[in-house]
């Protein structure tokens, strides 16, 4: 029972921040974005707090968070910010559903009742679960601290701590399995997904993609069990597509912070790839190009990703490396960048082994997403230049080159490279919603209906 | 369509030859069809030698060629009144479903021995009555009327479909094609293909079926969808082909019933607008990719969970130790509660290196969610150590949880002989058998075991 309060009120902690950040939203965006954001930023408080010694009990979760959910009711106030959800209206809405569309959302939620009953059902049972996250949440909810006790257990500081405090919070609030919030995780991207991809194109092509998505075996796996991934390409991704409504909506300075928030927490539960780099060069390139509007929009971005960002890399190389420093280790990551830009020797075989190796063992599992959107981009061709998915398209091959140089690079300084498809394959999984992303937005795009 | 006035009279001139022959023809497959039906099949091939499959195939290439001259040519002056066709179809079509359904309902034999029919046969009576009237289908030459057409031989093949589908469903897969030589699959794809070809002319208002069918599928669909859960869920429960075996029906057939049956009610739902066709092409290729994609994953997601689910459903009530047990090996979870059970909380023990055959009892990691607040430290192939200056109390006596070997690692841990206190070794059914002695490995060289060795102290 105090699971289920417990997971109530991190929505409704996510909930008043999203309404602080943004008034208009769709109710399932905003829903689905209520848990991811109320997840990732108070898992990132409970270590934050931990930190300074505070034990991480029942009670200081529970002070805290209704705590916080206090500031924010006051900040709605100031703010005038409109609490109703209007979900009687919205249930009503449900009504005027075709036969289609019922039968479109019933397979959604074939899926989601699928990954519930597994996630109940099972155990944590997946390797890395076993040997890193759940261990390591099992000890926080024993003894109460991570950075205090961290240095007792090898490989214990390897990854950051999301899952981890998840799982902890679960135990924190009596739980014996944490599985289901994935689960939740889950339908909660679903319902942002279908939110965002609403914003653009009609009820229908949503649904089919919010379908399509739901359905791709790897994002369904990894909703049944404990690893970073699914948290990861879901925090990544949404993390670029309010980047993108920013830009193309002239949406208000609450898309970049979402972005930055979002962004920030992909760091949050993977830390070891530099995919949130896209989004940056993207924001730093926009707001220098339209200057005159948008010159201080990357700050906004910047505070909320930094704050995550930085705070982890602090801890990490302090208890991987023993390394302390008065100076930004963020900035230091991006500052040993220019080596592997400027000083890197573009070798053509080693190139075409690295491209062989990403179109087999990576784009080819894409299958059969890739073909729908290989078929929506030859639709969208002739007017490629005027479409405003051109624009997300743009970002998929950011990702695209950034994932290639990438594993350029590494592949000159690893030598056993080509022996981890799966990581890569995993490392990879958020081109699939950007994918299917797109599709629902060209496609719309191509009947007119923009 | 516009075609050459050269080509028209060709293909006039090939009617005409072939339009006698087709009839006389199906006049003599009827006529075996029948003698068939009340006699035995094979009645002709025994006494005449006669083989009728060839006779029946020859008829129905005959009609699909005549059929195809006949959309061509757009001929409205038929010898026959397609009428007559169709109503004898819907005769033997029906006579077919009773008496299969008495068969099925009774016992094997039940309709031959009561009442000298063989229903297979009607089978063959209905398909050539269908061609006998597809033949025979008056084609207006206005396109609106034409389309109207359409959509009646629409209805009737998505019918036979069901139908065919239906029965294979009562059956197995390919019974059709092996009694009566034609896969039921092709009333299946004509039906669709012709069906999608009529929402596309229609426009907006593509309404497939009149309304009173529209909401007999609608019933049918919430049935027979209802069936196919239901029986799937009893094969879950129980076994692979339990539902078969109870009840004679394949659910997986079922599956194709509920796509055809979907595939009208859908149609009331998806409109193509006339101005924009192309645009409306596209779009529709669109869906069809999307649920060929949607397909594949969910083929995909079935196969990866099936066994999973089916544990599930089988054991709702399972515990923690058996659901672990199913999902990271009966072998490596039995050992791993072993030494849970046989070592105090404050001990220290060494494992097998980190490698196969000991993937899972090899990682330190791994072992340690299980084992924890006991130590763990890794131990090497060959390689003995001081075990009193490391701290170690146990080692475990691990031949591997999985077949495979790395290079250079073979079965059995530790090879090297180590001072001990006694040798614990894990038996079935949960018994231990304790051996007073040191760890010598020639001892336990090749032996499938697997227990702990309490280190001695000095």
């Amino acid at each position: 029972m105090m699971i289920f309060i417990g997971i109530i009120l991190i929505t409704i902690f996510g909930y008043l921040l999203t309404l602080l950040l943004s008034e208009r939203m769709h109710i399932l965006e905003r829903i689905g974005l209520s848990y991811l954001l109320g997840l990732g930023i108070f898992t990132f408080i409970v270590f934050c707090y931990s930190i300074t010694g505070i034990k991480i009990t029942f009670l200081s979760v529970n002070i805290f968070l209704i705590g916080l959910i206090f500031v924010e009711l006051f900040l709605t106030k100031l703010f005038h910010r409109k609490l109703s959800l209007k979900l009687i209206s919205h249930i009503n809405n449900l009504k005027r559903l075709t036969t289609l569309e019922k039968i479109l959302i019933l397979l959604i939620t074939i899926f989601i009742v699928t990954s519930f009953a597994l996630t109940f059902y099972y155990p944590v049972n997946v390797w890395d679960a076993l040997a890193l996250y759940d261990f390591r949440a099992k000890i926080i909810a024993k003894e109460g601290y991570f950075l205090q006790i961290a240095s007792n257990f090898s490989y214990f500081s390897q990854y950051p701590l999301f899952t981890s405090l998840s799982h902890t919070l679960v135990y924190v609030w009596g739980g014996n399995n944490p599985q289901f919030i994935y689960s939740l995780i889950y339908v909660s991207f679903l319902m942002c997904f279908y939110g965002s991809l609403r914003e653009f194109s009609n009820r229908k092509i949503a649904l089919v993609c919010t379908l399509l998505m739901a359905s791709v075996p790897v994002f369904f796996e990894h909703s049944t069990f404990s690893y970073t991934n699914l948290p990861y390409s879901i925090y990544i991704f949404l993390g670029t597509v309010y980047l993108f409504r920013w830009i193309v909506e002239d949406k208000n300075i609450g898309y970049v912070i979402l972005s930055g928030l979002l962004t920030g927490l992909s760091t949050w539960s993977r830390s070891t790839e530099p995919f949130w780099a896209v989004n940056i060069l993207i924001i730093l390139f926009y707001s220098f190009y339209k200057r005159k509007k948008f010159l201080f929009s990357w700050i906004w971005y910047f505070l909320p990703f930094f704050t995550i960002k930085e705070i982890w890399s602090r801890i990490y190389h302090l208890l991987e490396r023993g390394i302390k420093s008065n100076s930004s280790f963020v900035a230091a990551e991006v500052g040993s960048w220019k080596d592997s830009i400027f000083n890197t020797v573009l070798d053509g075989k080693q190139i075409l082994n690295v491209l062989f190796f990403i179109y087999q063992k990576i784009i080819l599992t894409w299958f059969p997403v890739l073909i729908v959107f290989l078929f929506t981009v030859l639709l969208n061709l002739i007017k490629i230049r005027k479409r405003i998915s051109s624009l997300f398209l743009v970002f998929i091959l950011l990702y695209l080159g950034f994932l290639v140089y990438g594993t350029y690079v590494y592949s000159l300084s690893v030598p056993y490279w080509l022996t981890i498809p799966d990581s890569a394959r995993r490392m990879a999984m958020f081109f699939i919603p950007l994918i299917i992303f797109y599709i629902g937005l060209s496609i719309d795009e191509f009947t007119g209906n923009i | 369509m516009r075609i050459n006035k050269k080509f028209k009279n060709i293909l006039l001139s090939i009617e005409k030859i072939l339009t006698p022959f087709f009839y006389i023809i199906i006049s003599v497959s009827f006529l075996i069809g029948m003698v068939e039906t009340v006699l035995y099949p094979g009645f002709f091939l025994k006494h005449f030698q006669i083989n009728t499959r060839i006779i029946y195939f020859i008829t129905f290439i005959l009609g699909t060629l005549l059929t195809i001259f006949n959309l061509i040519l757009k001929r409205s002056k038929r010898i026959f009144d397609e009428k007559m066709g169709f109503v004898m179809s819907i005769v033997f079509g029906c006579l077919f479903i009773f008496f299969y359904s008495l068969d099925i309902l009774f016992f094997d034999n039940f309709v031959f021995s009561t009442f000298h029919i063989h229903p297979n046969q009607l089978f063959i009576l209905f398909l050539l009555s269908t061609t006998f009237f597809i033949v025979s289908f008056n084609v207006p030459k206005k396109q609106n009327l034409f389309l109207i057409k359409l959509k009646s031989l629409f209805v009737y093949l998505w019918l036979t479909s069901i139908a065919a589908t239906l029965v294979e469903a009562f059956t197995y897969r390919g019974f059709i094609n092996k009694h009566y030589l034609i896969n039921s699959y092709i009333f299946v794809y004509l039906a669709l293909f012709l069906g999608i070809y009529l929402m596309f002319s229609f426009g907006k208002k593509n309404n497939l079926v009149n309304s009173n069918i529209y909401r007999l599928n609608t019933v049918f669909f919430k049935m027979i969808f209802t069936s196919y859960l239901l029986l799937s869920l009893l094969d879950l429960l129980n076994y692979k082909n339990f539902v078969f075996s109870k009840f004679h029906i394949f659910p997986e057939n079922l599956f194709i019933v509920c796509l055809l049956s979907l595939f009208v009610i859908l149609s009331k739902n998806i409109s193509f607008n006339k101005n924009s066709k192309k645009r409306e092409i596209w779009m529709f290729v669109f869906y069809i990719i999307s649920a060929w994609a949607l397909y594949i994953n969910m083929t995909k997601i079935n196969s990866m969970f099936i066994d999973q689910i089916r544990f599930m459903v089988r054991n709702p009530r399972a515990s923690y130790d058996e659901k672990m047990r199913r999902m990271l090996s009966e072998e490596f979870y039995d050992y791993i509660l072993f030494i849970k059970t046989n070592t105090p909380d404050n001990s220290t023990i060494l494992i097998p290196p980190q490698t196969n055959p000991w993937p899972q009892s090899g990682n330190v990691s791994y072992v340690r969610y299980f084992l924890y607040p006991r130590k763990i430290a890794q131990g090497k192939q060959f390689e003995a150590a001081d075990y009193n200056k490391i701290g170690i109390d146990y080692a475990l006596l691990d031949w591997g949880e999985i077949e495979e070997e790395s290079v250079g690692f073979t079965h059995g841990w530790p090879k090297f002989d180590i001072p001990s206190e006694e040798i614990i070794l894990m038996r079935d059914n949960n018994e231990v058998e304790i051996l007073k002695e040191n760890y010598i490995f020639k001892n336990f060289k090749d032996k499938k075991l697997w227990g702990l060795i309490k280190i001695k102290k000095q």
